[in-house]
């Protein structure tokens, strides 16, 4: 009851009492009200986007799966040792069957992978008999224990793998002991170090999979930023030409207010329709769900090692960024908005703006487009570098300090130039009077009307 | 007094004409209980001269006080002290009357308990019981006319500014805004009404102001214009002021 009474006041105090977020609290409400009830909005901002996205999605999934099958087609040089123990030549008949796998026999498996004759080593332990596969690592959870035969084999080359076994006396709970652990050859080593090509085994799906979530957060924020130009347009262009724009304005509240009021709104457009497009990402979560119910190849492993390399801290550190980047580009609608004259002038302005957005984030995307102070006092593109940094873990704090100071100093100045092109006339009396430039030296002219007039 | 316009200026930019003189120094004032009217021809710079006083442009020259609040200085102050009532009744069409005017009377601070009250009395008042809840889209011209003057009046502010509030509306509708205007003034609120309809200003205004080509070239009640002028009705007056003001200018 008193927690009750508690929360009740702090709301009170916080939306009741402050002036200022009463009032932005109530343009929000009027505008979200407003525009769930325009079938304009609702259709290109959450319909189309229902149907369109998923199935890119489901696209884009199924490309990934193509991109797998083809990397595990990839021929891998294992070097084995020359006295082989019952479980590791079960194992090996297995893998040959594959036909991805090509072995070399050596005394000291881990120096030919040293010397770069092999991607990996195959070694039985002299004191357990456990398997275990030296190679590079690349990743933090590399060094992990995995079950490699069930990971790198498909279903059917597990069944067979368990067939031979059981026939060869092992029962079934014998099997899964057959776990091989990863171990990285630095770590046995540090004599030399091992090229990142193809012996990477699972976790070559890692960065791949990581990608495709980097692309789904960019895609996400693109489709976000398309999105908010239909409420944008509507709220201030479309107001000016249905003539309510000269009663709103006169209402008893602070233009900056009643802008932010509406990019907050817009912003919150966006941000559904990213909820919307969400419904991809989880059909493509589905994929991944059923790669692992269907024990596809290292589906497991790949989702681990995204896990393990996403802290709490940084998706939090994403969010934000996601979130000032979509309330940046609604503030920077709105303002794009009051450059014109028409609603279709509007529209056609901010469609350009919004592909633009879309090609920064092409941009931004590629691989040699990294976070650097540098390039973090570059507007719009900085947030994606930090999104795409904090994926990659390689995210430092200056950089990204700059780029979230940068940003809201932009939404703040973003808000208050619309505010200000709201209240010149040739925004209000659109169509009567025009642009006027700064180079016209108006009070020079007024002087010089002015003293003809008195002449 | 209530409106105090000293000296107003505004200027336009036109690519044929270049900078022009959309109001000129153009001096008035409006007092509590007084229905003033600004009188003159399209195109005269009433209603800039009114978007100036609604703190929706900003004089270039001149003070414009509304209840005491300076238009360029204060505007949010300013904007509490008055209801504005377009040409065009300028209603978002998918909101309801009802919805309208619980915004407008919640950003005005309106206190809660007595904004409900507050809106039915004005449905009452206005005879829009009906269409309260129908959204705007689908209200004739006349209906969004009434709920325009509801919005103005809800927040309960002294000063009530109309622009031509009567275009384009059929004469029904017009008598029932003239009784309206005229139940503002019993309340004592001051009511700054533009018209270039003659016949309105004189059956409504307490004061007139004629404007043309942006100057306010008369000032008084229709008793003292006649008188000064001397001529039987406002139109000859409405006419000896603009048309010989035409000459001048030709």
């Amino acid at each position: 009851m008193i927690k009750m009474k508690l929360l009740t006041e702090f709301y009170t105090f916080l939306f009741e009492r402050n002036d200022f977020l009463h009032d932005l609290m109530l343009v929000v409400r009027k505008e979200l009200l407003y525009i769930f009830r325009v079938p304009d909005v609702l259709i290109f901002s959450v319909l189309i986007p229902m149907v369109l996205y998923p199935v890119l999605m489901i696209g884009a999934g199924v490309y990934s799966a193509w991109v797998v099958s083809n990397q595990i087609k990839q021929a891998y040089r294992i070097a084995i040792p020359i006295e082989k123990s019952e479980n590791l030549q079960l194992v090996l008949s297995v893998l040959k069957q594959t036909g991805r796998i090509t072995t070399i026999e050596v005394k000291d498996p881990d120096e030919a992978v040293r010397k770069e004759k092999a991607n990996a080593s195959l070694i039985a332990l002299p004191e357990t008999g456990a398997l275990e596969v030296h190679y590079e690592a690349t990743s933090a959870g590399s060094a992990e224990p995995v079950k490699f035969i069930a990971d790198t084999l498909d279903a059917n080359e597990n069944k067979i793998l368990t067939k031979t076994l059981v026939d060869h006396g092992f029962t079934k709970h014998e099997v899964e002991p057959m776990s091989v652990r990863l171990r990285d050859i630095n770590g046995i080593s540090t004599s030399s170090r091992f090229p990142q090509i193809d012996a990477r085994f699972a976790e070559t799906y890692a960065p791949l999979l990581r990608f495709g979530a980097l692309l789904a957060i960019f895609f996400l924020l693109s489709n976000a930023r398309s999105a908010a130009v239909s409420p944008a347009v509507f709220m201030l262009a479309q107001e000016r030409d249905l003539k309510t724009l000269k009663a709103t304005l006169s209402l008893p509240i602070s233009w900056n207010t009643l802008v932010l009021g509406k990019a907050v709104a817009v912003a919150f457009m966006a941000l559904l329709s990213v909820f919307v497009n969400t419904v991809g990402v989880v059909l493509l979560g589905f994929f991944i769900v059923a790669s692992l119910v269907m024990r596809l190849p290292a589906a497991k492993v790949t989702v681990d090692s995204l896990i393990q390399s996403i802290s709490p801290s940084v998706i939090g550190l994403i969010a934000t960024c996601s979130l000032l980047d979509i309330l940046m580009s609604s503030s920077l609608l709105l303002f794009l908005c009051t450059l014109s004259r028409t609603t279709k002038e509007a529209q056609s302005l901010l469609i350009i703006s919004s592909l633009a957005m879309v090609c920064v984030s092409i941009y931004a995307l590629s691989p040699e487009h990294t976070l650097t102070w540098q390039s973090a006092f570059i507007p719009i593109v900085n947030l994606l570098l930090v999104i795409k940094a904090c994926g990659m873990g390689t995210h430092t704090p200056i950089p990204v300090f700059i780029t979230i100071a940068e940003s809201m100093l932009l939404i703040y100045v973003a808000v208050h130039l619309t505010a200000f092109r709201l209240g010149q006339e040739s925004f209000i009396l659109s169509g009567e009077t025009h642009l006027r430039w700064p180079w016209h030296k108006r009070m020079q002219k007024m002087q010089r009307m002015q003293k003809n007039a008195n002449k | 007094m209530t409106i105090s316009a000293e000296g107003v200026k505004k200027w336009f930019y036109d690519r044929k004409r270049g900078e022009f003189p959309a109001v000129d120094d153009v001096t008035f004032e409006c007092r509590k209980g007084e229905i003033f009217g600004l009188l003159g021809p399209n195109g005269a710079g009433k209603t800039t001269t009114l978007m100036m006083i609604t703190t929706i442009l900003k004089p270039d020259g001149g003070k414009v006080e509304v209840n005491g609040f300076d238009v360029a200085t204060n505007p949010e102050g300013a904007r509490m002290q008055f209801g504005f009532v377009s040409s065009e009744a300028a209603l978002y069409d998918l909101l309801t009357p009802r919805e309208t005017l619980a915004f407008v009377g919640k950003l005005s601070k309106c206190p809660k308990e007595k904004l409900s009250a507050r809106i039915d009395e004005l449905i009452h008042l206005l005879d829009m019981t009906s269409f309260a809840d129908t959204r705007c889209q689908a209200l004739s011209t006349g209906m969004k006319q009434r709920v325009a003057i509801a919005r103005a009046l809800v927040h309960d502010p002294p000063v009530i500014i109309m622009d031509e509030p009567t275009s384009g509306l059929d004469v029904p509708t017009m008598q029932s805004v003239y009784q309206l205007v005229r139940q503002c003034k019993e309340m004592g609120k001051c009511v700054l009404f533009s018209t270039h309809i003659m016949s309105e200003a004189e059956k409504l205004c307490d004061r007139i102001g004629i404007i043309n080509k942006g100057k306010l070239h008369a000032l008084g009640t229709v008793a003292e214009l006649k008188q000064q002028y001397s001529k039987a009705d406002l139109e000859e007056i409405f006419l000896a002021v603009v048309g010989g003001n035409e000459n001048n200018g030709s």
